[in-house]
């Protein structure tokens, strides 16, 4: 492909991309502000909101991603989130004592995301040592960590009120958004580890045939799951001060509820890369999610506003299922539109 | 290469078992006086008063508790009903997980029935088909519940296994909330009011209390008159904008706050910056400070906040300042968790001991209520601070205040002389029964 | 002819554990007889740790009790989850089926009407789904995943405000205690048993499952064995919500819950793949859910903290999953999205 030909495609796949989250932007505003006479981001704390769930929504995605794209729906994503914040935080505020604030929140944050490593760590060792179903073993791991959460801290789960408030800050959340991009996009894209899971995505059999170490791949993608789910659980459970542990297999709903920006990221990341397309995939969800709830001020009620989002979502994945359709329709128009003019040809030469 | 993997996986295994040991071994307050637990070891050892007193009841008998929820008063009830009532009285209990439905509160009591148990306190269900079930078994049956849409029938004596129910005094709590609110709102109502009635809509009395006191506080104070009747604006599933013909801005947000939606539906109408009191019929002060926080900021406001509350937590709310230096919550409204607890222990006991009939009133049953604890300062909630924790586990209903609540203790006593005894105890009286 | 000499005399062979649960795991009589023999070992053993008590016929027909729910809904699934498929919503279809069920018997006072209703409902809905799937070449997991939020919304507009929409217990009581449930519960049961362990539709749901190219190449319909089995599992599904309405005399905005992750696990304890296949059954799920609810019981009585209860539950789950499926040699995954 020429030089030229390649900046084009280049620019059409970042404008596409940054599309996709405007045009749910301006729709959504021109709805709410037609409705609710108010705009879709009224004030800084709309913002901050936005960016809040954004990154939670982003983090929580692309640790599903991890093991997602490779073929194992990991059910277990929100009880490791549960445990690595519940463990990972009152560890950290033991031991932190009287830090600043400041520091304390970070170390929260950075213990958090250790135990989170050990937690998926486990899940993924028990995976290539068992060998059992991803699905299957995320259900038996969900119901022992959420019962481990659940006995932490005399199940009380993990309490900051009052604490950790660097965490909700505009600039700790962009700068933790750039960190975890940069970092991720790296692995992902421009690392053995990633080159080795890309390769393993392709047909898992060639992959061990030619070499590639098929099992620690596996358990880092695991790891890095951990991490990135106790990312967003932290900055989640920071903003709603308290973080109670769940039984019963409930921690299922933040994968369900995340599968959403996960699935409109990897249909994106055919533009980018997998790491931006979430992001934006996060990013276009949740500029919906923040509109829709705009509609609260006008009396709709939270379960419409649900079925909303899931009829987008519904939308969405018939689009993406059959859009292979629409181009084969378009293909055909034109074959029949050439054999037509063809056949015209040689009627009018015979 | 295996074996070295192998070493450091040991190795990094150990040493976070030794800091989860380290860190989430309990650490013991110093507090000048001894635990309610410690207190009730002591007692029996070389103590003045006398054995009959003290002597632990010879018959054993087992409660089965199905819990609704999985939060911190749960953990309290079930370490104040193990270590502490179980060795006073001889009682064992049979605690259930969070129970989902009334299918799983059936099932748990079909297990406590097989476990032998005598009596079950329900906290979920709180229904007839419960109780039936109960009867069938010989099992008393005691709720977490006053008299409400759901379960009308048990007070009107359709089980003969329905001891009772206990609750907490909604008229006074709501009372709380009214005077407060006719206290702090302005004379002309242009702040705006935001009321979480949580879950009124499904007949939950309490919730049902204090929304309706609240609104009817706010039509008293500003002459209004609703276009809904108030009982259809309580109970209403769906958010209602309550239209006035003075132009108030009053907004009703129902929906239960243990939901993933309640938050992210609560915050854009905080965000309006239209709202400058915030009552909510649940626990919420917590979840909400920082979108309060981040608002008020935003817009410059000060938002007042009223909510129902933990006595341990309460403290640190109101040494939370808010940008404009205020209290970052108005209002606390505590439940003294013992002794709620302690009353359903007492009257399930009583059931026990004397029949279900000794808790009739008038030859139904009845139902006690609890006062819950007005604070509306930090004063107020330091005075409790350390009471009724799981760290301290120095219980405020102690023995002495179940005694008063027991027939073994107290021959004489009936019903009408718990409600009583019950009544009076307010703030004050649980202060000078914890300065004691 | 060679005559062994003395140091060519066979040496008797020292199987190694792992190898003995090799032999054990390739044996495929086994493997089909291991979800009883566990369930049996689950009685036993608690039976020895609670004197006896476990064993007393009020226990049993308790346990044989809680299991008709999810026995009932596994069942159906099973059919789904042969031929490749994936459904969690039944939680969401068994909970909206229950309330027009039950708003279908208060306006006219009639039983038959509420199972008939509920089961047409179930029925119809879990068609949608299937047909989603189909029409729209959707992932059913995928379809699963949204409809239970709509499903849920729209239950729960439809309950409004209450929380809970109740039936007269009179006749909650006559269908709970009568011979409806047991009967109803067999029926169905054995015409599962019967339709997929000898008719062609269990073959071909099951070769469907092992190797859909395969099966479609030999000329078989597979959104025709997709539409059945979702229509056997909406039939099962409804049955499962008529029995819970009347186990409780209610619905309630809780109906249905975690249904579908609490017949997931059943049917994997029952030692059955969620990814179907030709070593499929339809029976695992009652026999997973018979499995687990005589562990809860038993747990309990034994004096097992609620607490540990759940995480007991898991290991055990773990270990019968491991004994139970045969290992890879690669690493198991599947493409869901």
């Amino acid at each position: 492909m020429s030089k030229i030909k390649k900046a084009h495609v280049t620019l059409y796949n970042v404008l596409f991309t940054v599309m996709i989250p405007l045009c749910v932007l301006i729709i959504m505003e021109m709805l709410v502000r037609c409705f609710t006479g108010v705009h879709l981001i009224d004030s800084q704390v709309d913002f901050i909101t936005l960016m809040r769930r954004v990154v939670t929504s982003f983090c929580f995605a692309l640790g599903l991603n991890c093991n997602l794209a490779l073929g194992r729906m990991d059910l277990s994503a929100g009880s490791q989130m549960y445990l690595a914040c519940i463990l990972g935080g009152n560890l950290a505020m033991n031991l932190t004592g009287s830090l600043g604030e400041a520091a304390e929140g970070i170390f929260i944050l950075l213990l958090s995301m250790l135990v989170g490593a050990f937690a998926g760590a486990l899940v993924g060792f028990l995976y290539v040592k068992l060998r059992i179903l991803p699905m299957v073993l995320g259900l038996g791991v969900a119901l022992v960590y959420e019962c481990i959460s659940f006995i932490v801290n005399n199940n009380q789960g993990l309490i900051m009120y009052g604490k950790g408030r660097v965490l909700s800050n505009w600039w700790f959340l962009g700068i933790t958004v750039i960190v975890v991009m940069a970092v991720m996009t790296y692995l992902f894209q421009y690392s053995y580890f990633g080159f080795n899971r890309r390769a393993i995505r392709g047909n898992q059999k060639l992959a061990a045939d030619v070499g590639i170490n098929i099992y620690s791949n596996a358990v880092v993608c695991y790891i890095l799951a951990g991490v990135l789910v106790a990312i967003a659980g932290i900055f989640t459970t920071v903003y709603e001060t308290r973080l109670y542990p769940v039984l019963g297999m409930s921690s299922n709903s933040y994968v369900f509820v995340n599968l959403f920006p996960m699935a409109v990221g990897m249909w994106l990341a055919r533009k980018t890369n997998p790491v931006v397309g979430i992001f934006v995939g996060a990013l276009s969800v949740q500029l919906l999610i923040l509109g829709l709830g705009k509609f609260s001020v006008i009396g709709m009620s939270s379960y419409m506003q649900t079925c909303i989002r899931y009829l987008c979502w519904l939308v969405f994945t018939i689009y993406r299922m059959n859009e292979d359709r629409f181009g084969y329709a378009k293909e055909r128009k034109e074959r029949i539109a050439l054999a037509k003019a063809t056949r015209a040809t040689m009627a009018a030469a015979g | 290469m295996k074996k070295s993997t192998k070493k450091l996986m040991a190795l990094l295994l150990a040493i976070l078992m030794l800091v989860a040991l380290t860190a989430c071994s309990e650490q013991k307050t110093e507090t000048e006086t001894p635990s309610s637990e410690q207190r009730a070891e002591t007692a029996g050892s070389g103590s003045a008063k006398p054995e009959e007193a003290n002597a632990v009841p010879e018959k054993s008998y087992t409660i089965g508790v199905a819990e609704a929820q999985a939060i911190e008063d749960v953990t309290i009830r079930h370490e104040y009903y193990e270590k502490y009532l179980g060795p006073l009285y001889n009682v064992k209990f049979i605690f259930s997980e969070r129970l989902e439905d009334d299918n799983a509160t059936k099932a748990f009591i079909e297990n406590c029935i097989d476990m032998g148990a005598d009596a079950i306190i329900d906290f979920k269900s709180c229904n007839s088909t419960m109780a039936k079930l109960c009867e069938e078994n010989n099992l008393v049956y005691v709720i977490n519940s006053v008299p409400r849409s759901t379960n009308y029938d048990l007070y009107e004596g359709v089980s003969s296994a329905f001891a009772g129910g206990v609750a907490g005094n909604m008229p006074v709590t709501g009372s709380y909330i009214a005077d407060w609110l006719t206290e702090n709102s302005s004379e002309d109502g242009s702040e705006g009011f935001l009321i979480s009635s949580c879950m009124a809509s499904t007949g939950v009395v309490e919730h049902i209390e204090i929304t309706t006191r609240a609104l009817e506080a706010l039509q008293k104070k500003y002459g209004l008159t609703y276009t809904q009747e108030i009982g259809s604006i309580v109970m209403s599933p769906d958010p209602v904008i309550v239209e006035n013909d003075k132009g108030i801005n009053i907004y009703v947000y129902p929906g239960s706050p243990n939901r993933d939606t309640w938050l992210p539906g609560i915050v854009p109408l905080l965000t309006t910056g239209n709202y400058g009191f915030f009552i909510s019929c649940a626990e919420t002060y917590d979840t909400t400070a920082n979108v309060v926080d981040e608002v008020e900021r935003a817009k410059n406001i000060d938002i007042k906040v009223v909510s129902l509350g933990a006595m341990s937590s309460a403290s640190l709310a109101f040494s939370n300042q808010d940008v404009h230096g205020n209290v970052s919550v108005d209002l606390v409204i505590a439940t003294c968790s013992t002794a709620q607890s302690g009353t359903l222990f007492a009257v399930t006991y009583n059931a026990l001991t004397n029949g279900v009939e000794s808790q009739y009133i008038d030859g139904l049953p009845t139902y006690y209520t609890v006062n819950k604890l007005r604070l509306a300062g930090l004063g107020e909630a330091e005075t409790l601070k350390g009471w009724d924790t799981m760290q301290t586990k120095n219980w405020i209903a102690d023995q002495e205040f179940i005694d008063q609540l027991l027939i073994i203790k107290n021959p004489d006593l009936d019903p009408a002389g718990m409600k009583e005894f019950l009544a009076s105890i307010d703030y004050d009286a649980i202060v000078e029964m914890i300065s004691r | 002819m060679t005559n062994l000499t003395v140091s060519e005399k066979k040496t008797p062979v020292i199987l190694s554990a792992k190898d003995k649960i090799a032999i054990l795991r390739a044996n495929r009589y086994a493997m089909m007889i291991l979800p009883f023999i566990v369930l049996a070992l689950t009685v036993v053993i608690f039976g020895l740790l609670t004197s006896g008590r476990f064993f007393r016929t009020s226990v049993l027909l308790g346990i044989l009790s809680q299991t008709v729910i999810i026995g009932t809904c596994a069942t159906g699934v099973a059919f789904i989850y042969s031929n490749g498929n994936l459904d969690i919503s039944i939680g969401a279809v068994m909970g909206f089926s229950a309330t027009i069920g039950v708003l279908a018997y208060n306006s006219t006072g009639s039983p038959i009407l509420l199972v008939a209703v509920s089961i047409a409902t179930a029925t119809a809905l879990m068609l949608f789904n299937c047909t989603l799937g189909i029409v729209f070449r959707i992932p059913t997991i995928t379809v699963a995943i949204i409809v239970t939020q709509i499903y849920s919304s729209i239950t729960t507009l439809m309950i409004g405000g209450a929380g809970s929409i109740y039936i007269d217990s009179d006749t909650g009581s006559m269908l709970q205690t009568g011979p409806f449930r047991y009967t109803a519960f067999f029926a169905y049961f054995l015409l599962c048993i019967v339709i997929y362990h000898f008719t062609s539709v269990g073959r071909t749901l099951r070769f469907i499952g092992g190797n859909e190219n395969c099966a479609v190449q030999a000329g078989m319909s597979r959104n025709r064995e997709t539409y059945i089995s979702f229509l056997v599992a909406g039939i099962g599904v409804g049955l499962a919500a008529v029995f819970n309405v009347i186990n409780v005399n209610a619905v309630t905005l809780d109906t249905g819950g975690s249904m579908g992750m609490n017949v997931m696990l059943a049917t994997v304890l029952g030692g059955m793949s969620i990814f179907g296949g030709s070593k499929s059954n339809c029976y695992a799920g009652f026999v997973g859910a018979l499995t687990v609810s005589a562990l809860n019981r038993g747990l309990l009585m034994v004096g097992v903290p609620t607490a540990y209860i759940q995480s007991i539950r898991g290991v055990v789950f773990l270990i019968l999953v491991f004994l139970n499926f045969e290992r890879q040699r690669l690493l198991p995954g599947r493409d869901q999205f």
